[in-house]
């Protein structure tokens, strides 16, 4: 039989239960008595949309009992590290068909609620019959239960099956700003292309799901790629949904996706523990099959921009590479050259000094104001020296003058290039074709010799690149920084005497109020 | 003392940090004359201004010149008068009319106009700046026959000699400024003149215990100049983890007692709602590097019923003028604007309705809408 806890009460005959700060009556874990399973699970979706799963799933059991009279049940022990978790957990047991109870080892008696707010104790207190593992003290009475088996708390929440959810199909800027699309084998390439044509930024990886199941398909154990696209446009979107062989997924953690259009019953982002973290998982929907549909892959994936992928090819010199590359199927190749043009020029940014005219240069550079020869960088190669200006200041008036047809490729003025392709893509591609690897440079595309690229680091100023080198010797720094320290004042009274207001001054006449 | 003595043994101190001694009152007309010959102690004050020429780069990035003048040597004073007050001899030496005297001087002292522009402001916040960080050390010594408290006083060293045989405790304690300043009566008023004299000072400490933060004229005023409203919104976020949410919640809580007082104009209630819709913001400007853009965040079960209201106040603003439900902007950055979102939704629930409304309805009489 139960009595109420009166304000201010520290002795209970409930064994493990004292008072906490607020004066409420709580053990070292908290007992959730349902009656099926479904119960359980209700109550892990109600907890996990309102409060993190993570801080409880350490130290979570859930047994399967049966009472004295053979009759079943599921209990769920969680700690109760404060009696605010425990009324979050009651209040969402009581949703959920079940009921809340607390203490330490065998008995636990019923957990507060608004009869008695500071919780329950029991009166006359008998030990628990033999064989039963645990006793529930409730209103109706105290009933004894036997631990039948334990089910993995974390096995049941990954094994909940993914539910519709309607009107998730609608994905707004905010959602579509980052999303995963798995693809087939045979709709890979099929599909960075059409991407990239779109001008959707997109990372991909070939990923091998960890399959254990012996009923995967050989297509399942093959892998698939998997896309990472950024700001997809919602026209995109409806033409890549209802693809065979494409999923979209939505991420909802940091390794964690699911199927658009789904949702897990459990809020995944409330027990990220779960997952481990150096692995990267898919739960899919439509799957027809019973396993849980869950694709867990190594990690963490090393994402490749797929701009790379795009196949862009530039004329060859040599008369034998074109020999060798004539044999090809002539499959998506195509030829980038120089035509003159009628565009409004672009903006000059350097020039391309011929080897021959290197001797006006440096005699160029004697009779150049300071504020010119600091303005300029150069890289001499054997194609030339390029000559490149700060933004605004003059060319000198000297060899091919160069524009910049976008970041880091440079053409001559006056002059464009087809086709039209991407300039990013062509860009990227130009780099990659010239030998030039994937550091920080410029591609020069002259009228003759075709295009050849510079690295960033080869680029010296001017003035550093025409002097000889100065020994300088290398002399300690002094900090003559002007900041005080500062710290925290304390007081310190000084000993008062018994003549210290001896020699104080009245208060100036006419200010402040008089004495 | 002298005035090279008062500057190095008080103010020098109070601005840069170390023992600050008090010891003999100051009088009016004593400040009055140091006031003429502050030039002559161009050494002392070298060491002050450059530390009260670090506080204000950290708030400004262009501090302007501020040397330590009459008005700056006024406070040092009035504070310095009003530790006397609270001095342990004071009782033992003085009488009432003699301490009376002390306290109307340090009224008077502390009894400045409203600064004039910014470079007022900082001047004044930079003197005060450690106003909340002062502290004393209070001693309790008991020995096998008897026992003493020094307040702020080092014990005479016979007290503490032979601590095994004569079985000597010593228990030392921390006081801050809000413990030790009195808080009732006259005495009380002195402390509240000092803060006053300093709005900047205020407005940056606005969660301590004493004396409770107002949006005052002077305080709201500060909130005009863009820069020093973006370093006090700073100050406010760079509190401690386990406090991140108290001085918007005391200043929230001093928005809701400012919406019914009496005369306070319609844009100094829009400024001061303005600046905290915008503050609340920049929390959730912080939260946006979560991987679950629409997961609950953990402010909003931190804080008690002040931080509460500080992160309801834009759904209040809302109903009472749409245009100060969010700053500015705001929708330009998609990931701030889906946990600004998600911030509304965990901020609106059905308890919290019948306050919104009623705060809604004071806030628009207040607004004049």
């Amino acid at each position: 039989m139960l009595e109420r806890i009166a304000l201010g009460q520290t002795r209970f005959s409930v064994p493990g239960v004292s008072v906490d700060t607020r004066g409420i009556a709580v053990g070292k874990y908290g007992a959730l008595l349902f009656p099926s399973l479904d119960g359980v699970v209700g109550w892990l979706r109600l907890y996990g949309d309102e409060d993190s799963l993570d801080d409880l799933l350490p130290g979570m059991k859930l047994v399967r009992a049966r009472t004295m009279l053979e009759s079943r049940a599921f209990v769920l022990f969680i700690p109760a590290a404060t009696s605010h978790v425990l009324d979050r957990a009651a209040r969402c047991a009581k949703l959920a068909g079940g009921a809340a109870f607390t203490g330490t080892a065998k008995h636990f008696v019923r957990y507060r609620d608004e009869r008695s707010p500071q919780g329950y104790d029991v009166v006359d207190l008998q030990p628990p019959p033999l064989g039963a593992e645990f006793l529930l003290h409730g209103e109706e009475g105290s009933q004894a239960y036997d631990r039948e088996g334990e089910l993995d708390a974390r096995a049941v929440i990954l094994k909940l099956s993914l539910r519709r959810k309607p009107g998730s199909e609608r994905l707004d800027a905010a959602a579509r700003a980052e999303l995963y699309l798995s693809a087939a084998h045979g709709l890979a390439h099929g599909l960075v292309r059409y991407l990239l044509r779109s001008r959707v930024r997109t990372e991909v990886a070939l990923v091998q799901p960890a399959t254990e199941s012996a009923f995967a398909s050989a297509e399942e154990r093959k892998g698939y790629l998997l896309a990472r696209v950024h700001d997809l446009p919602e026209r995109i979107l409806e033409n890549l949904r209802g693809v065979p062989g494409l999923t979209l997924f939505r991420g909802v953690t940091d390794n964690v996706a699911v199927e658009v259009g789904w949702a897990h019953p459990v809020s995944l982002s409330s027990c990220a523990s779960l997952f481990a973290r150096e692995r990267f998982y898919l739960l899919r929907g439509a799957r027809d099959r019973v396993v849980a549909a869950v694709d867990a892959i190594a990690g963490p994936l090393a994402w490749s921009s797929a701009e790379q992928l795009a196949e862009v090819r530039l004329p060859e010199r040599a008369a034998e590479v074109v020999d060798a590359t004539a044999k090809k199927p002539p499959a998506l190749e195509l030829e980038v050259r120089l035509v003159p043009t009628l565009n409004p020029p672009r903006r000059v940014v350097g020039t391309l000094i011929a080897p021959a005219e290197l001797p006006h240069l440096k005699r160029l550079v004697y009779t150049l104001p300071p504020s010119m020869l600091a303005g300029h960088r150069v890289a001499v190669t054997e194609r030339g020296a390029l000559l490149l200006t700060r933004d605004g200041e003059t060319v000198i008036p000297l060899g091919t003058v160069l524009c910049e047809a976008t970041a880091g490729l440079l053409i001559p003025l006056g002059m464009d290039l087809v086709p039209r392709v991407s300039i990013e893509v062509l860009a990227s591609a130009l780099v990659r074709q010239a030998g030039g690897g994937r550091g920080a440079g410029l591609t020069v595309f002259p009228h003759e010799g075709g295009p050849f690229f510079v690295e960033e680091g080869a680029l010296r100023t001017l003035e550093r690149r025409v002097l000889a080198r100065i020994p300088v010797d290398t002399v300690p720094i002094v900090d003559v920084s002007a900041d005080a320290a500062l710290g925290e004042p304390s007081i310190v009274n000084e000993p008062l005497g018994r003549f210290s207001l001896w020699g104080w001054k009245p208060r100036p006449s006419g200010s402040g109020k008089s004495e | 003392m002298n005035l090279v003595e008062f500057l190095d043994g008080f103010a020098r101190p109070l601005v840069a940090g170390g023992d600050a001694r008090v010891g003999d009152p100051l009088d009016v007309r004593t400040v009055v004359e140091w006031e003429i010959y502050l030039s002559e102690a161009a050494e002392a004050l070298m060491a002050i201004d450059s530390a009260r020429e670090t506080v204000a780069s950290g708030l400004v990035i262009r501090p302007p010149a501020m040397p330590f003048g009459g008005d700056e040597l006024r406070l040092c004073a009035a504070l310095y008068d009003a530790l006397l007050l609270v001095h342990p001899d004071v009782d033992r030496w003085l009488a009432r009319r003699a301490k009376d005297r002390v306290r109307d001087a340090a009224l008077e002292l502390a009894r400045l106009p409203a600064p004039d522009g910014r470079r007022d402001l900082l001047s004044r916040h930079t003197t005060f700046h450690n106003l909340f960080g002062l502290s004393r050390i209070d001693v309790r010594i008991r020995w096998w026959t008897g026992k003493a408290a020094f307040r702020g006083m080092r014990p005479p060293s016979r007290l503490v000699a032979w601590p095994s045989i004569r079985r000597v405790t010593e228990e030392r304690e921390s006081m801050s400024f809000s413990e030790i300043m009195p808080k009732e009566g006259d005495d009380g008023a002195v402390g509240r003149a000092l803060i006053h004299a300093s709005p900047l000072t205020d407005l940056l400490a606005p969660a301590r215990s004493w004396p409770e933060f107002e949006w005052r004229p002077e305080v709201v005023a500060i909130l005009a100049d863009p820069e020093l409203a973006r370093a006090v919104a700073y100050h406010w976020l760079s509190a401690p983890n386990i406090a991140r949410l108290h001085p918007p919640a005391a200043a929230a809580a001093a928005w809701e007692r400012m919406l019914v007082r009496k005369k306070v104009p319609p844009a100094d209630v829009r400024t001061v709602t303005a600046f905290l819709v915008h503050v609340a913001s920049l929390y959730a400007l912080a939260e946006t590097g979560m991987a679950d853009l629409d997961a609950p965040s953990g402010l909003f079960t931190d804080g008690g019923p002040a931080a509460a209201l500080f992160l309801a106040l834009p759904d209040v603003a809302v109903i009472a003028d749409p245009a100060l439900a969010a700053p500015p902007g705001l929708e330009e950055d998609p990931r701030l604007a889906r946990r600004w979102r998600s911030h509304r939704k965990q901020a609106r629930g059905p308890e919290t309705q019948a306050r919104n409304l009623a705060l809604a309805e004071k806030l628009g009489a207040a607004l004049g809408c």
